[in-house]
Order: structure tokens, then C-alpha cells, then sequence
């Protein structure tokens, strides 16, 4: 597959379709290169004008000393060079946090998907009545406000209170009663992960099962016609068609989940213990909470590097599809 | 639909599982909304709102304007969506569809913005707004939620319309269509489904967003996500009330996804697409 | 794209700064009889008492016909989050609602603008407690609102099943009638219901015996001193308290506190004088209204011998700098926290901001135990970075790994001097 800068007109041989002529009139090179800009310009009018600025600000206080004085006006603003770049990068804490929020968001954005892709393709075998139920639910959850989530949570998984512990104690020989889950890492991480899976599914269930009507009934009757079984089917005609969306989901799944912030930051009462804290409640405390607006830049433009970084693995694969030929 | 394996009620079984795996905290929030206030947090939990009552929603609209923050959330969000699909969707297709120079570079833009994390842009952007005289007004926060709204609708329709083989439009247009023709027959129908889960996404977001309403907004004017907010005093949250109100702020979401739900289905008419 | 909502979160947010266009101080005051003014207060005035907020509005327009007051409510995790914003535009207001542990990290800042003292009721009698938290540099920023005491809350029918009969008034019988409830309602019973974090308990056992949060070095510096024997002496006490006592969540702050006990599962609460009451509350209260005829408030004898020293918990009253109205303003603040007003705020359950009327509340059988709790009281050290040292949380972190056990009384102090003395002269 050639560069996306290419402007031959023939269609690519791809998975859909056989080759076909290039049909009716086509506009000259010329006037289609403008078309596209003139999609894209109220979209890039919004974004520059309302974010360029901020943009801008952002940079240029990562590379200042800013605090609550120089936003009011009261003192000038000192220049730091890259102190808060080697403050943070320097600090121990900062990297065992960066490490935690990745292993964090990985589980999550794999259950978020697995779970969004299993239940896409069992709204699609239900009757219509649990369908609608079903669809209910996602919505419903997916709209409630997330200070409302999280302190839905907060009460079931409350020690002192909680449905939760008292429901497993009503299990034979199991007492809960009590039972602190956030007494270590790993099992309140567990818990603040499944409070962001659960958030995340509806979109990704319903997306995908919005994918999934995009994909021809008769392609996958054929398959079976041809002997493959139902993961068959699924591994090689919906998958490929899903590729793109998935893709787009996945990426995005990793940017929210690496940014996830009120979860925990709530979860633990607007104190994160330091074996909770993930990138951003990490950043806010360091930064923001003291006023420090020239450090919390700063990290602000560190995680953005990062997730770059993360998703520079599928920049090259994102690039290419619907590259036109 | 044909299923292999699996029998129907087997399928209906799980279904109603995921059902009470993604209801329950919904439930527990119905729950605490419709029992009476003592009720709220109990060692000893009740499961089923018994004495039904309406107490908790009496409060939550009695102690501070409802009605006034859930018009502007309306307003605002439907708006951002409106406007939101439009030129989203125009950006999308003029990506996906067109070669031309940049095209890499505006696509990592937009996939690049949607990193930074929004916390760090509050004040700049609310010094911007205040600037061009937009503070404490409705266009102001529908423009800042375009900015949000606008990366993620691009980025998720592209992935639909690149599903959408071009071999569809050049096939109207062979039979006649003009350009746009096409596209409006042809491929918009089969976005549908995709411009459904955008938008509600784009609502959902536009709705329950709240540190960018607080912070553009005076009180006066504010949300109904920020009204939420006032059920906190230094004596402790009313919860119960609290929920009584998160449940009528999630009404007009649930009602916003049963009206538009259909038209999902309405993809099906996926005989088009003939290989 | 999960937003940041309310409650705990004060986002201080990312800055523009326009690098000040020429800023203007206190010098602008300039009013040519501005129409109106806005007033920002915290949503307790506007859920618990809007009638003295409407009568504050009413004097204030009798005074000056034909003047509008605008009131804005924000919760408190929001409030400062936009004040911050809002100070560095044109849009800031002419009065606002601080905490009284937050007034001095902005006075440092020069954020408000100067009062004249003489000018506001009873100022002469502001409780010290208060006064200091609104006076920096021998200059006046910010007026008393109301205040608060805690107190011990105690459930007598408890007491009584375990052979208590009468509220103790020293430490030793505290102790002693804790030990007798204790060990007749069981393990999973709280005596003494007391969250680790709730930091403002645990430094009242630090002052008693003698210590303090930090101590002025000089030059306006302040040095931790949580290591200094006598803390660790305080810090010990209530590490032993909470061992036998509290067998509840070990990591919540105080927030819960009274829910915990509106379900009856403790005999005693040290806390706001507020909170027994809201227990209480048919609301709250699953003891089957065991709560409303059982309960009753004393003063917490500290292990010194004397009543334990109370944090003075309340608001201020502030002029942000920026404000175009000032003397309005000013008035506004006389007219809500005046006499008048202190009179609504009694009765609603808070503690007047002077002696005058405070002193026969101490008469009164349901404020008795407040008024006299709040004649003994300490107050957060006056450094310029003190709101650092809240903000990162070092002392309810401090005093959960000790109650946790994850770290020593000792070595919990130490590192948490460490990590105030970083921050505590920064402004």
C-alpha cells in the first residue's frame, strides 16, 4: 500500500471488492484538493481557536514558575527553563506511578474490550425484549454522572456499610462483614478498575454493535455454508470487517483509561494512598494542589508524550486504513 | 438470526445477567431515590423501596432551582451534538474519503489533542472565553464542548465510513447520482448506526460534563450537573436527595437513546452491500 | 473521558496569566456607587440558613436604595478551583466565604483587600480562635463568620448497659468507661468511634500534651515539630486509643462519622457538635430513635488533665483586592455576621464568632458543652505554605499509617516533619 499522499484515482484491491473502472466524472486534481480543507475547516476553526491559545499558554508555562501570584497579576512570571521537566522526570515516585497507570489501563482497556465485543454479539442472538433490557442498562449506567457511580460504589464496597460485604457474607462460611477493600493495591485497584470498566462497556458494546450491523449477513452465511464454525466465522469475516472500529476503540480506550482521574481520585475520598495513585491524581497532587501551574504543565505535556508513545505502536496501522489510492 | 449452538433462552439468560451485572448500581441508585432518606445507608440493606416515597425528590427540587440548570444542560447538550455531528462528520469523511497533503498530520492532530488532559486547560481556556466576552454564556460552553466532542466524533466516524466501500458511491453515480447524491442514499444510511452511538456518546458527555460548566458559568446559569453539586455542605452530603436527583438528571439520557435506538436497527439494511 | 467532579476535588487547574496587564492593587477602588454586588458563599448558607442571607440583602438595600445583591453558592471542594480563575479576570466578587484555614494562604498572596476592624460589630470580642485566622501582618482580611467546637457525643443507654451512669470528667474514668462498653458490646463494637484521618482529634492530643504542629523558628519560618517528645507523647495516647476503641474503617476521615453512628454502632463520637444531633436525624438514625433520648454532649477531658484543646472549626468573610465595591462590600459582611446575624447562626447550631454572646450559651443545656469546649482551643500554625501542608494531606496520612501499623509512631512523625518542613514556608 502506497503513502496516504498519493493521488491516483483507481481503487486498491481490497478485502471487499473487485476492481472496477473508475466510474461517472470526476472532478479535476485540482479543484478535489480543495474539497477536503473546506470539510475540515469548521472542525479545525473550533479546535484552533478554542484550543490553540490554551495550547500555546500550556508550552509556554511548562517552562515557567507560575503560581497563584502571577496568575493574579501580583508578580511576573520566572523563567525555569526545563526545572519542572527534571524535577519530575527525576523523581522515583513518578516512574513507579507511570509504570502502575500502564498496567492499569492495559487490564482495563482489555476487559473493557472483551466484554464490549462479547456483549455486542450476544445483543445481536437475543430476543428483542432482553435486547431492549440489556440496552437499558448500558445506557442508564453510562449516563449516570460519574460522581454518581463512584459513590454508588464508594457504598457498595464500604466496609462499614457497604451491600456488598454484607451480600458475600450471606454466603455459607464466608464473612465479610467488615472487610476493608482497600486495604491493599491490588485488590482496591481491582475494584476502582472494575468501577472504570463498567463505565466504559456501554460505549464500546453499543459502537460495536453498531459495527456489527456493517457486516453482511450473506458474507457470514457463506462461512458457514462452507463449514466454518461459529469462531470461525467470527475469527475470519467479522473481525476483519470490525478492524477499523476496533481499532478506533482501542485507542481511545487507552487514552481515557491512562487519563482516568474522579474514580480513583473519589474512591479514595480525594486522597489517593500512594499505592493508588495513577498518572493523573499523581500529577494533580503534585501540581495542581499547590498551585504549581508551571509543574502541572509540565506534566500535563509529559503524559501527553507518553500516550503518543503508547499509541505510536498503532499510529502506523491507523494511518493506512482508508488510505485512498 | 441464526444461532449455532447455543439456544435462544441460553442467549436470554445471559443477557438478562449482563441485565442485573450493569443494572445493579443503577438500581441501587433507583433505590436509594425512591426510600425514604433513613433508609439511605443501611448496615441492614433493603432491597426493595418499601415505603415508596417521593421525599427525597421533593428535596432535591426544593433546594435549588432544577428546572432552570436541566433547560441549559438540555440546550447546551443538544446543541453540541447537533452542531457536533455536522461538522464532525464532514471532517471525517474528509479524511477518510480524500487524499491529500497533510492528512497524516491532521489526523495525529486530532488524535494527539484528545491526550492532553483537560484539567490542565481549564483556566487558559476560561481567561480565553472571559476574553471574547463569552464567560457566563450558553455559546461559550457549547463552543468548549465542541472541542471535546469534535475529536472523538471524527475519530469514531472515520472508522465507520472506512468500513463503507467506495464501490458503493461510484456504483450510484454510475446509475446517476451525483457526488453528494451518493453519499446521502448511499453511505448515510449506513453510517447511521455509527452517527447513533456518536451521538449519544457526544450527549452523555456534553451532559454529565461538569468542571468546564462550573468554571464558565455562574451560579445563576449553572447546569444541572453542577446543581448536583449542592447536596454537599460542610455537614455532609443528602444523599438520598442526591440520588433522587442524579435519577431525574438521567431521564432525558435513557428517553434521548429510546428514541433514537431504532434507527441502530435501521443499519440493517445492510442489502446494499452486495460484494 | 471520565470528567473531575465536585466534593473533594479542588482543582487548581492550569494558568494563562495574561501576564498581568498592568495590575491593579488595592488602589481601585474606585467606586462611583457601583449598582450592585456579589457575594459568594458556600452552599451551607444557601441549604441551612437563606434567611439570614435575606436579611443581610434587606439591610443592606435599606441602607442604599436602589443596590442589588447578586449570590453565588459553591461547594467548598469547588469554591477556591474557581476563585482562582476568576481573581486573575475582571470578574471577581466583592465578597467570599473562606474557610478559616484557607484565608491565610490567599492573605500571604495579597489576594484581599484590607478591613478596618473598628468598623464591623464586636470585633473588639472576636474569638481568638477566629480573629487570627483573618489578621496577617497586623492587618485586618477577613471577618468572622461562625464557628465551631468539637465536643464528645455519648450515647447513655450504651453507657448505662455497661454500668456506666455518669459522663466522665477526667481521661483516666474516659478510659476506664470505654474499657467497661468495650468489652460489653464486643469486638465488632465501637466505643469510641474515631477515623484516623480525622486529623483535627489527633492534634488536639498533640496540644494537650503540650506539643504542636510546628513552632515559629523566627523571621516568619516555621519548623515541624511532630517528633518533639511531647507529640509523640500526644501522638501516643490516641494511637492507644484507637487500638482499643475504633474497630471501624481505619482510612475514612471524619465525613461518615455521623452516619456511622446514626446506625449505633459506637457509644461515642468526638466530633463537630453538629454531628450527634445529625445522627439523630430520622434521616440517619437506625437505632430506632434510641439516639434522640439517649445521647448527650461533654467536653473531652484531655490526658493532661485539662479539657482537651479544640480546633476552632469556621469561616471568614473576605474582600477579594480586585473588588470594585468595596465599602458595600464591607457593610454587606457587617450586616450578615453582625449581631443579628450571629443570633440565626446560634440558632442553627453554630457558635457565635465573640465572647459577648457566647458566654451565655455556656448556660444552656444543649450548648453548654460546645461554648466551654470552644474557651480551649488551638489554631493551625500562621505559615505562608500552610495550605500546602493541607492540601498534600501529610498529617491524615501521618496518623493512617499509624493507626494502620504501617509505620511507627516515631518514624511516622518524623517523615511527616520531613515532608511539612518542605513545603510549610513556601508561598
Amino acid at each position: 500500500m502506497s503513502a496516504a499522499e498519493t493521488t491516483t484515482v483507481e481503487a486498491p484491491p481490497t478485502r471487499h471488492s473487485s476492481p472496477l473502472p473508475p466510474p461517472g466524472p470526476r472532478r479535476s486534481r485540482r479543484s478535489a484538493a480543495g474539497v477536503p480543507w473546506l470539510l475540515l475547516a469548521p472542525t479545525l476553526l473550533v479546535l484552533l481557536l478554542v484550543l490553540g491559545y490554551p495550547l500555546v499558554r500550556l508550552v509556554t508555562l511548562s517552562f515557567q514558575h507560575f503560581g497563584q501570584p502571577q496568575l493574579w497579576g501580583f508578580k511576573p512570571a520566572e523563567w525555569a527553563g526545563f526545572g519542572n521537566f527534571t524535577t519530575i522526570l527525576g523523581d522515583g515516585e513518578f516512574w513507579s506511578v507511570v509504570w502502575r497507570t500502564v498496567w492499569f489501563a492495559g487490564g482495563a482497556v482489555l476487559l473493557t474490550m472483551v466484554l464490549g465485543m462479547l456483549l455486542a454479539l450476544l445483543l445481536q442472538r437475543v430476543s428483542p425484549w432482553v435486547k431492549i433490557l440489556v440496552n437499558i442498562a448500558l445506557v442508564a449506567s453510562w449516563a449516570m454522572p460519574v460522581i454518581v457511580a463512584v459513590t454508588v460504589f464508594k457504598w457498595m464496597f464500604d466496609s462499614d456499610y457497604g451491600v456488598l460485604n454484607w451480600l458475600l457474607s450471606k454466603l455459607p462460611g464466608v464473612d465479610f462483614d467488615g472487610h476493608n477493600w482497600f486495604a491493599t493495591g491490588p485488590q482496591g485497584l481491582a475494584v476502582i478498575m472494575l468501577l472504570v470498566v463498567w463505565g466504559a462497556v456501554p460505549f464500546v458494546a453499543i459502537t460495536l454493535g453498531a459495527g456489527l450491523t456493517q457486516v453482511p449477513k450473506e458474507l457470514e452465511e457463506a462461512a458457514r455454508l462452507d463449514g466454518a464454525g461459529a469462531l470461525g466465522t467470527f475469527r475470519y469475516v467479522t473481525l476483519p470487517i470490525l478492524k477499523p472500529i476496533i481499532v478506533m476503540l482501542t485507542t481511545l480506550s487507552v487514552i481515557w483509561d491512562m487519563g482516568v482521574f474522579p474514580q480513583v481520585y473519589l474512591m479514595r475520598g480525594g486522597h489517593p494512598e500512594p499505592e493508588f495513585q495513577l498518572l493523573t491524581t499523581y500529577s494533580y497532587t503534585k501540581a495542581f494542589v499547590v498551585n504549581d501551574y508551571g509543574g502541572g504543565s509540565a506534566i500535563a505535556l509529559i503524559t501527553v508524550a507518553l500516550l503518543l508513545g503508547v499509541v505510536a505502536v498503532y499510529m502506523r496501522q491507523m494511518l493506512k486504513i482508508g488510505e485512498v489510492e | 438470526m441464526k444461532t449455532t449452538g447455543m439456544s435462544k433462552l441460553g442467549y436470554n439468560a445471559l443477557g438478562l445477567l449482563a441485565f442485573v451485572g450493569f443494572g445493579f448500581p443503577v438500581y441501587w441508585m433507583l433505590n436509594t431515590a425512591f426510600k425514604p432518606a433513613k433508609d439511605a445507608i443501611d448496615p441492614d440493606p433493603h432491597f426493595i423501596p418499601w415505603p415508596l416515597s417521593l421525599e427525597n425528590f421533593r428535596r432535591a427540587l426544593s433546594i435549588a432551582d432544577f428546572w432552570g440548570p436541566v433547560g441549559r444542560s438540555l440546550i447546551v447538550s443538544l446543541s453540541t451534538v447537533g452542531i457536533g455531528l455536522v461538522v464532525g462528520l464532514l471532517a471525517a469523511l474528509a479524511i477518510s474519503r480524500f487524499a491529500f497533503r497533510g492528512r497524516k498530520i491532521v489526523i495525529v492532530g486530532i488524535l494527539a489533542v484528545q491526550m492532553v488532559p483537560l484539567v490542565a486547560m481549564i483556566i487558559p481556556v476560561f481567561l480565553l472565553l472571559n476574553d471574547l466576552g463569552q464567560y457566563d454564556k450558553l455559546p461559550g460552553l457549547i463552543l468548549t464542548y465542541l472541542t471535546f466532542i469534535l475529536p472523538f466524533t471524527v475519530w469514531t466516524l472515520r472508522g465507520f465510513i472506512v468500513n463503507i466501500p467506495k464501490e458503493l458511491e461510484e456504483a450510484a453515480m454510475v446509475d446517476g447520482c451525483s457526488r453528494t447524491g451518493a453519499f446521502v442514499r448511499v453511505v448515510f444510511p449506513l453510517l447511521a448506526p455509527g452517527l447513533v452511538a456518536t451521538s449519544i456518546y457526544g450527549f452523555i458527555q456534553a451532559w454529565n460534563e461538569y468542571l468546564y460548566a462550573l468554571m464558565l458559568l455562574s451560579q445563576q446559569h449553572q447546569t444541572a450537573t453542577v446543581w448536583l453539586s449542592s447536596f454537599t455542605t460542610s455537614h455532609g452530603t443528602e444523599y438520598a436527595p442526591m440520588m433522587a436527583g442524579s435519577t431525574m438528571m438521567a431521564i432525558p439520557v435513557v428517553i434521548l437513546f429510546l428514541i433514537v435506538q431504532r434507527k441502530m436497527a435501521a443499519g440493517l439494511t445492510a442489502g446494499a452491500v452486495k460484494g | 473521558m471520565k470528567r473531575k467532579l465536585i466534593a473533594a476535588i479542588g482543582l487548581a487547574g492550569m494558568v494563562v496569566g495574561v501576564a498581568a496587564c498592568g495590575s491593579d492593587k488595592a488602589s481601585d477602588k474606585a467606586e462611583s456607587t457601583p449598582k450592585s454586588i456579589t457575594v459568594w458563599l458556600t452552599v451551607d448558607a444557601q441549604n441551612n440558613w437563606p434567611e439570614l442571607v435575606k436579611q443581610a440583602d434587606a439591610a443592606l438595600k435599606k441602607a442604599h436604595p436602589g443596590v442589588t445583591v447578586k449570590h453565588e453558592y459553591y461547594a467548598w471542594g469547588d469554591k477556591n478551583t474557581k476563585f482562582d480563575a476568576v481573581l486573575a479576570s475582571d470578574k471577581a466578587p466583592d465578597v467570599i466565604e473562606m474557610g478559616n484555614t484557607e484565608m491565610l494562604g490567599y492573605e500571604i498572596k495579597g489576594a484581599f483587600a484590607e478591613l478596618d476592624a473598628s468598623k464591623f460589630d464586636n470585633s473588639s470580642d472576636w474569638l481568638d480562635g477566629l480573629k487570627a485566622s483573618g489578621e496577617y501582618a497586623g492587618k485586618t482580611y477577613g471577618v468572622p463568620y461562625y464557628a465551631g467546637a468539637r465536643v464528645a457525643a455519648w450515647r447513655t443507654d450504651i453507657a448505662k448497659k455497661a454500668g456506666v451512669t455518669t459522663t466522665p470528667t477526667t481521661y483516666t474514668e474516659l478510659t476506664a468507661d470505654l474499657d467497661k462498653i468495650q468489652a460489653k458490646e464486643g469486638g465488632k463494637f465501637s466505643a469510641w468511634y474515631q477515623p484516623s484521618r480525622d486529623w483535627y482529634a489527633a492534634m488536639s492530643f498533640v496540644y494537650d500534651a503540650g506539643g504542636a504542629i510546628a513552632t515559629d523558628s523566627g523571621g516568619g519560618k516555621f519548623t515541624a515539630s511532630l517528633s518533639s517528645a511531647e507529640a509523640v507523647k500526644g501522638l501516643t495516647a490516641w494511637k492507644a486509643a484507637i487500638g482499643k476503641y475504633m474497630h471501624g474503617d481505619l482510612t475514612k476521615d471524619e465525613s461518615d462519622r455521623y452516619i456511622v453512628f446514626g446506625q449505633g454502632k459506637s457509644a461515642m463520637i468526638y466530633g463537630a457538635s453538629w454531628e450527634g444531633g445529625a445522627a439523630a436525624d430520622p434521616k440517619v438514625d437506625k437505632t430506632g430513635g434510641k439516639l434522640k433520648t439517649n445521647l448527650t454532649q461533654f467536653v473531652f477531658p484531655g490526658p493532661s488533665g485539662k479539657n482537651m484543646p479544640v480546633f476552632l472549626g469556621g469561616s471568614d468573610l473576605a474582600v477579594p483586592v480586585k473588588s470594585k465595591a468595596q465599602d458595600l462590600a464591607a457593610e454587606w459582611i457587617n450586616d450578615f455576621t453582625g449581631t443579628a446575624g450571629q443570633k440565626v447562626l446560634i440558632g442553627k447550631g453554630n457558635l457565635p464568632n465573640n465572647t459577648t454572646q457566647l458566654a451565655p450559651l455556656k448556660s444552656v443545656e444543649a450548648t453548654k458543652a460546645t461554648a466551654t469546649a470552644a474557651e480551649s482551643s488551638w489554631f493551625i500554625p500562621a505559615a505562608a505554605g500552610w495550605s500546602n501542608v493541607e492540601k498534600a494531606q501529610i498529617l491524615q496520612d501521618m496518623l493512617q499509617s499509624i493507626a494502620t501499623g504501617k509505620k511507627t509512631v516515631a518514624q511516622a512523625a518524623a517523615d511527616a516533619d520531613t515532608a511539612i518542613d518542605k513545603v510549610i514556608n513556601n508561598s
